[in-house]
């Protein structure tokens, strides 16, 4: 009557990327112990190899060219191995190593570093990672545990520095009681369909609106609070106003990598979640997913009110800040486009093109101002980098490179990404808010013109600190930019084996 | 794979390439040596150029007669698309044969004009960087077989425009100018870009079609395709998918070629050296503009049916705003006295003619008036450039010869009546015996420009959009009636402000000291001594005077392009003359294939091209009585000016108010909104402008007109930023960085946005 | 076995109640310490929930995410009460409101 599950049922050989990662990340924690003070370089290199060995295995199964597992489920359906996971798996990775890069001299020349670091960036990576695997709620809520945990301590490593330790306790307990939503919308989608399962909510899903149960209402608020909590890991508008305050706040490294991770990871669970669960909530006289309209009215909102505050700031992590919120508004055209029959899969690529493009471009744009802060965290306003094309011309080069990008300015990847994107919205027939994601992009050239402007046009000191493994991650950054932006295929083809299971 | 890069197939690649080339060489190489990057620069073009005449000899002499239904060209995947891949590459069809011709040599001049014009700037070597970018991304779009790649070439010329136009960074009204440009036609480019968006999604909607496509063939060349478009419901208002492509195209055009109402950023480009706006106004970014729709027409016009004088909405629009701006613009000409604004002025208004010729289907002669603009319009900037050199030169000689510099105070930011004294015609005169060369080159560049009867390119094109629109105006429609009537109008002004503008600059008595020692051009010691010689010189003999071989090799540099432009000016309409005057118009025969379905040819008739003359010579002759018989003398007021009432005169001056205007009614009132300070009220100034302008309007039938356009337009675009600013203000009043406020705000909004859930559900 | 004593509904009445106080209690209190216990009320009101609707369908998926959350909750306290100390270390208080440097 229990049958006692063998390891092989696991299928454990599926989530080869995740368990090599939480692997390394544990024996990391361990060994870090005996690594002496002064020699953390060893700690972070020790971590770049385990965050390489697992990217080499998610691009090799990405690429189709090794089969890892049996079937696409692992953990009796907790885990999902496909090419989705993959992706996101691949986008997260880079974006950890491009953030390790970073961190390096800058913990090195602010007296912060610590090996735990890079022990909770791990941590935090597999948590982004899981989230896109997610096969089931209870996997959802447990990964973005582990993706906000650590980040929320992260956020306050500069420690005795009370805008650090703000920042941080600001994101925890905002996010806590972003938290708390989920998982009371975890429980009344279970109390609605008697499941956690993507697989069995879809199935249950149907049978409700067949049988036209009030149920459907439980339901509907169910899906409503989930959409809350994770629109606040993705800085949406409503859920947005944590997002400035903490990335001013927080060391300008942890920005650059959680800015782009917590976003990876928040999307992806919402991709799985609304695309997977919930494709065929479509009430009735509607042609839509029920959840289409809610999202793309955040979306608008989004858009709107990243682009147009971000005109008005003059700290540059401020504005990075408005300008990820905004960058959040435009991958959620295509979140909302999934709710179209027919467009999901088109629209999970999209998000998934842009997420890509994003990571590039915005921890290159953070990378950029570490260099230029200093080392009491000061140094980071708009001013801060009034001629450096002058004194740091390939800095600054990469910089408006990293601008353009943002700015969706041809040839970036960053237009790559709003292409699809807005593509799919066309494609999902929701020409308004497609036409405001336009509109407001056009609004966004202007602050990050204005940033290339003051490096270029205007006299100033323009000191910066560069050592090789920043150097080399902005590079890194910059030139992966500009290559996704002259061969756009490659962003495509990477995604073109997306296809959700049960929302097609 | 084996590629002959120089077959005709490949060729436009390596067009395209050198131009980048150079830019890529002077960014990373040869920034900081000023010699070589001119060198890389003009030497990128210059190849650039021989391989286009290569490549349009083969088009005209060796291809074959069915070039137009085969082009010549190749491509690469670059995109994969599902089922679909999307294929980036070029074409060479009659029509972009035609613009080859045009574009490179046109900026090889301005290359080599350049290197004269912008000796001893500090930043000169990035200046070529630009202008090599700016080349490359034209030729791009000249050449792309898909309006993806066209737009990639668009859009990275709207970048170098706001560079070149506030390249000198340090005056505040070029960074202004610079910004206005980039604003007005990104907003355009907006909309264009949802229009190609649109055009993407439904040729993928079309069954049995290409799939998703972008390609000019599969689309201008594929009649189930345009049928399936006109037919086709978009999403707005039941008008079908062709027209509302055509119309976000062709807003497009309207923001890039500078057309009525988004015509406000041309003029203030003048703050930028005057190479660019040479090649702003010629060889470039508003030649792409018309280039796009001349190329799309297909599209835009599908539907209708207007040999027999049936339009559609898209060649309503085309018609109805170009020749509002021909005319208009033509009427602002008439007032202006900075020898760069009236040019500006007049290439909005020949703009207007070229959109106004689609719009009543005159597609060769658009084509052809696009081509021959360029030429004598590049002239004319290039010798009004020339002109200002010489007076700037003027103003140091005169404090040489004991008269003191004259003080000028350059005012912060764009004003809208201000003129910059070496720019100002009234304190020109004379000139003729000071610069004579750019005297001469620039009174055929200006006849070539009115349209002198017979002899200059300008009158042939210009013929043939008019007489296509008696063609259909006399005798059946008031729509092209009303085209005729614009374009007429718009003549005869264009004739008189070319004549004013002349006159004013070249003839007569310096009315300066800096006009009386400006210069001196190149051979103007020939010029002394063949004039001395006239026995209609009588007691005006002028002096020889030794110029320093600087001066002199930067004005040969500036006047030998001059001289080969003047060549192009008159004998660039020669090969487009009607076939019922010369027996043949190989013009016509050479880009009617480009076309699915051949363009007719108007019968001939003799009449439009008398009334053509007329108005040419007219206006012509108006200019001269006034201007020429009794040259303006030093602090007499301008005829024109007299004529029209100092009311009038300063109204045009100032723009018709435009930019005054919508500081009063939009931006202040905005600021206050914002600022919450509606209470205090409007202030004095305010509302004294306002009375003033009520009683104007009351006085200038039209004005109203006018002034809506402006309110609206002017005010949406320079507003933009400012309105942003304030919103900003608002929305930031709510981040007040307490956390339990922010949480009551999430709830909230968690309960407004259930709320909207809850009610959908039922 | 034996017939349920009380509907599920009012087990979720209840929860429901109590994740509203939880969530004033976040809204109102300016003790970061009463902000975090609120907080395990808003958590602790969805397991009160879950294992509500598990037994109603009477399969074991409810209890599953119930250990889940009581121990994530654990370790969220661990990190914020570590947060806290850091805090009053250096402000020698723990009033949250107090926190408002960074705005707009």
């Amino acid at each position: 009557m229990f049958t006692v599950p063998s390891l092989s049922d696991l299928n454990l050989a599926a989530t080869l990327p995740a368990t090599l990662l939480a692997l390394g990340a544990s024996v990391l924690l361990v060994l870090d112990l005996f690594v002496p003070k002064g020699r953390k370089a060893l700690t972070a290199w020790l971590a770049l190899a385990v965050l390489g060995v697992s990217l080499i295995v998610a691009l090799l199964s990405l690429g189709d060219v090794v089969d890892l597992g049996t079937g696409e489920g692992a953990f009796f359906g907790l885990y999902i191995a496909d090419s989705f996971t993959d992706a996101v798996s691949v986008i997260v990775l880079v974006t950890a190593m491009l953030g390790v890069a970073v961190a390096y001299n800058y913990l090195e020349r602010t007296g912060m570093q610590r090996g735990e670091y890079y022990v909770l960036l791990l941590f935090s990576a597999l948590g982004a990672m899981l989230m896109g695997a997610a096969g089931d709620l209870v996997t959802v809520f447990v990964a973005l545990e582990l993706l906000s945990i650590p980040l929320y301590i992260l956020s306050g490593f500069r420690w005795r520095d009370e805008g650090s330790e703000e920042s941080a306790l600001k994101y925890f307990i905002l996010g806590a009681f972003a938290s708390g939503f989920l998982v009371y919308g975890i429980a009344l989608i279970y109390g609605a369909t008697g499941t956690t399962a993507f697989g069995g909510i879809w199935a249950a899903t149907r049978d409700l609106l067949a049988a036209d149960a009030a149920t459907k209402y439980v339901l509907l608020l169910g899906a409503g609070m989930v959409l809350a909590g994770l629109g606040f890991k993705v800085a949406a508008v409503p859920f947005h106003m944590w997002t400035p305050d903490v990335y001013q706040g927080a060391p300008t490294s942890v920005v650059a990598y959680m800015s782009v991770a917590a976003k990876v990871g928040g999307f992806a669970a919402l991709v799985r979640v609304l695309a997977w669960g919930l494709p065929d909530f479509v009430l009735s006289g509607q042609s839509a997913a029920a959840w289409q309209s809610t999202v793309w009215l955040i979306a608008a909102l989004t858009m709107i009110l990243g682009n147009v505050v971000a005109v008005a700031q003059n700290n540059l992590k401020r504005l990075l800040a408005y300008s990820s919120i905004a960058h959040a508004g435009y991958i959620l055209i295509a979140v909302a486009a999934m709710g179209t029959a027919g467009v999901a899969n088109e629209a999970a690529r999209a998000v998934v093109i842009y997420l890509m493009a994003y990571a590039f471009t915005n921890v290159g744009a953070f990378a950029v101002i570490v260099a230029v802060e200093r080392d009491d965290g000061g140094h980071t306003d708009i001013d801060n980098v009034r001629g450096l094309a002058k004194e740091q011309p390939v800095l600054a080069a990469s910089m408006a490179v990293f601008m353009l990008s943002l700015a969706g300015v041809p040839l970036t990847a960053g237009f790559v990404g709003k292409w699809f994107v807005f593509k799919a919205g066309l494609a999902a027939d929701l020409v308004p808010v497609t036409v405001i994601g336009v509109l407001t992009s056009a609004i966004s050239a202007y602050y990050y013109l204005r940033v290339i402007w003051f490096m270029y046009f205007e006299e100033g000191e323009g000191k910066a600190q560069i050592a090789w493994p920043l150097a080399w991650g902005i590079s890194v950054a910059a030139i992966g930019t500009l290559i996704l932006g002259f061969f756009p295929y490659l962003l495509s083809d990477m995604a073109r084996g997306i296809a959700l299971a049960f929302g097609g | 794979m084996n590629v002959n890069w120089f077959s005709a197939d490949y060729l436009p690649w390596l067009i395209l390439f050198f131009p980048l080339l150079s830019f890529v060489i002077i960014v990373l190489g040869t920034i900081r040596n000023v010699v070589a990057s001119q060198v890389v620069a003009i030497a990128g073009i210059g190849i650039s150029w021989v391989l286009s005449m290569i490549l349009f000899a083969k088009a005209v002499w060796l291809a074959d007669e069915t070039l137009g239904e085969h082009v010549y060209g190749s491509a690469i995947d670059w995109l994969h698309l599902g089922a679909n891949t999307f294929r980036m590459g070029v074409q060479v069809d009659p029509l972009t044969a035609y613009m080859l011709l045009m574009v490179p040599l046109a900026s090889l001049l301005i290359f080599i004009y350049s290197a004269g014009y912008m000796h001893g700037d500090p930043h000169e070597a990035r200046f070529f960087a630009y202008l090599s970018l700016f080349v490359g991304a034209m030729l791009t779009l000249v050449v792309a077989d898909n309006l993806l790649m066209l737009f990639i070439g668009w859009e990275v010329m709207g970048f170098c425009s706001y560079s070149l136009i506030g390249f000198w960074f340090h005056k505040k009204s070029a960074m202004e100018a610079g910004v206005k440009a980039f604003m007005t036609t990104r907003v355009a480019d907006v909309l264009m870009l949802v229009g190609i968006g649109y055009l993407f999604i439904m040729t993928g909607r079309m069954e049995d079609g290409p799939g998703f496509t972008l390609s000019f063939q599969d689309i201008l060349r594929n009649e189930e395709m345009l049928k399936f478009l006109v037919n086709a419901q978009s999403v707005i208002w039941g008008t079908s998918a062709a027209t509302l492509i055509s119309v976000l195209l062709i807003t497009g055009t309207v923001g890039k070629s500078s057309q009525f109402p988004l015509h406000v950023w041309l003029p203030d480009a003048m703050e930028g050296p005057t190479p660019v706006s040479a090649m702003i106004h010629a060889a470039t970014m508003v030649s792409a503009g018309v280039y796009m729709i001349v190329r799309m027409f297909p599209l835009l016009s599908a539907g209708a049916n207007f040999h027999h004088f049936e339009y559609n909405t898209a060649m309503y629009y085309m018609g109805i705003v170009g020749s509002v701006t021909a005319l208009g613009a033509a009427v602002l000409a008439v007032g202006q006295s900075d020898i760069k604004r009236i040019l500006a002025y007049s290439t909005i208004s020949q703009l207007g003619y070229m959109v106004a010729a689609l719009g009543i289907g005159a597609w060769v002669a658009a084509a052809f008036h696009l081509v021959n603009h360029a030429f004598f319009k590049a002239l004319l900037f290039m010798a009004s450039g020339s002109v200002i050199h010489a007076m700037e030169h003027g103003e140091h000689h005169a404090a040489e010869h004991g008269h003191p510099h004259e003080h000028h105070e350059e005012p912060d930011g764009l004003v809208m009546d201000y003129c910059a004294p070496p720019n100002d015609v009234n304190r020109m005169g004379g000139l003729l015996h000071r610069i004579p060369i750019t005297a001469i080159t620039m009174a055929i560049g200006g006849l070539s420009l009115a349209g002198f009867p017979l002899v200059t390119a300008g009158f042939w094109s210009k013929d043939e959009i008019i007489a296509e629109a008696w063609h259909g105006g006399l005798w059946n429609d008031p729509y092209p009636l009303f085209v005729l009537i614009m374009l007429l109008l718009g003549a005869l002004l264009t004739a008189f402000y070319t004549a004013r503008m002349w006159f004013l600059a070249f003839w007569g008595k310096p009315r300066t000291p800096a006009a009386q020692y400006a210069g001196p051009g190149w051979l103007r010691d020939r010029w002394v001594k063949w004039w001395n010689k006239q026995p209609f010189s009588g007691e005006d003999k002028l002096e020889q005077e030794h110029a320093d071989p600087v001066t002199n090799r930067s004005a040969m540099l500036m006047e030998i392009p001059l001289m080969v432009l003047s060549f192009f000016a008159i004998t660039g309409g020669w090969i487009g003359i009607h076939k019922d005057i010369v027996g043949k118009n190989p013009l016509h025969d050479f880009l009617a294939p480009t076309l699915l379905e051949h363009p007719e040819v108007v019968p001939f008739d003799f009449t439009p091209m008398l009334v053509s003359m007329i108005v040419a010579l007219g206006g012509l002759g108006l200019g001269w009585w006034l201007y020429g018989r009794k040259p303006l003398a030093a602090g007499q007021t301008d005829p024109t000016e007299a004529a029209l009432g100092p009311g009038i005169w300063k109204m045009l001056q100032n723009r018709l108010y435009i930019d005054i205007l919508y500081r009063n009614y939009i931006v202040r009132p905005l600021e206050r909104a914002a600022e919450k300070i509606v209470v205090e009220g409007i202030d004095r100034d305010t509302i004294d402008a306002s009375l003033e302008s009520i009683a104007e309007a009351a006085i200038w039938l039209g004005e109203a007109f006018k002034r809506f356009n402006t309110v609206v337009i002017d005010g949406f675009v320079d507003t933009t930023v400012e309105g942003i600013g304030s919103f900003a203000g608002w929305f930031r009043q709510i981040q007040t960085g307490r956390i339990q406020q922010y949480l009551l705000f999430v709830t909230l909004a968690l309960l407004a946005l259930g709320t909207l859930f809850l009610i959908q559900v039922r | 076995m034996e017939a349920p004593a009380v509907a599920t509904e009012l087990y979720v009445l209840l929860s429901a109640v109590l994740f509203i106080l939880g969530a004033l209690g976040v809204l109102l209190r300016r003790n970061a310490i009463l902000v975090f216990m609120s907080v395990e009320l808003m958590l602790n009101a969805a397991n009160l929930a879950l294992v509500a609707f598990a037994r109603q369908w009477g399969n074991g998926g409810g209890h599953l995410m119930v250990f889940f959350v009581m121990t994530v909750a654990a370790a969220e306290v661990a990190v914020g009460l570590a947060l806290i100390v850091a805090i009053y270390r250096t402000k020698k208080s723990i009033d949250i409101d107090l926190l408002h440097r960074f705005k707009d």
